[in-house]
């Protein structure tokens, strides 16, 4: 079943918490309603948390990279001391 | 299900990420090692706090430095991986009064994410963008090579279809995609 775009955007509105209370009313009882509608709640909730899921994940390289630049960049040789006496003295 | 309204990275945050990492990592490295812990340790936490981090920006009290939020959210996540035989974390009022998510499971069954990321690479980066990054409509556009904000807009409405289908579609139809 297709669902217009409006419902689409006002879903997400829902899901990032930018409604105000009434909006929020209206759009939780049209989950207890219509489950048609709720059910595209829920895929698009699912999306959110790919979205998520991959954003984290690509950020999560980003940092691996930052930290090999750090530990093995020559122009970063104190850093790299400074960290690695840290752990030298245990 | 997780609601998704705490996924908010600050972009201008997100640019200067190799400088707020070589700041505050020798702070949540200094702990890790007291602890005794190794610099591969120290390395995952700091990557696990800086996500943390980064994605509570938009509500973090400004009276507080990142390394501050940083050090702290690191000594929640120590004590939780270590509850036995190790040194006690002294926590003080703000370290404790922060709030550590749980680490969160993969959204759907691998074999579905695999799928999508087969067939689906470039809406998945848009939806990612929108949603996780929270970039704006113009940043979107540049990133991505749209003539303006509308186009971007199309294409998302048309990427949450697609993934939604097939979502949909595998979630109903194929047994073995539940886990």
């Amino acid at each position: 079943m297709a669902t217009l775009p409006s419902n689409t955007e006002s879903i997400d509105s829902y899901l990032l918490n930018e409604l105000d209370p009434a909006e929020r009313l209206v759009i939780e009882a049209r989950i207890l309603t219509d489950t048609s509608f709720a059910q595209h709640v829920e895929s698009q909730q699912t999306i959110h948390g790919l979205a998520r899921y991959f954003g984290r994940r690509k950020l999560r390289r980003q940092l691996e990279s930052i930290h090999q630049v750090l530990l093995t960049n020559p122009t970063k040789q104190s850093f790299r001391g400074a960290i690695t006496q840290l752990f030298e003295t245990k | 299900m997780q609601s998704t309204h705490d996924s908010i990275i600050v972009p201008d945050i997100a640019e200067n990420l190799p400088e707020l990492y070589e700041a505050t990592f020798p702070a949540v490295a200094g702990f890790v090692a007291k602890m005794g812990g190794t610099l591969d340790d120290a390395r995952d936490i700091f990557h696990d706090a800086l996500i943390i981090f980064l994605e509570k920006q938009g509500s973090v009290h400004v009276e507080h430095s990142p390394e501050a939020y940083l050090v702290g959210i690191a000594k929640h996540l120590w004590l939780r991986q270590r509850k036995r035989g190790h040194k006690l974390v002294a926590l003080d009022a703000f370290e404790s009064s922060l709030i550590v998510p749980e680490p969160e499971r993969p959204p759907l069954p691998a074999r579905l994410l695999a799928l999508l990321e087969r067939s689906g690479q470039t809406c998945l980066e848009l939806l990612q963008a929108y949603y996780y990054e929270k970039l704006t409509p113009q940043k979107i556009a540049d990133r991505f090579g749209f003539s303006n904000t509308h186009s971007a807009a199309v294409r998302k409405h048309k990427c949450l279809q697609k993934v939604r289908t097939t979502i949909e579609s595998k979630s109903l139809h194929h047994g073995d995609f539940t886990e």
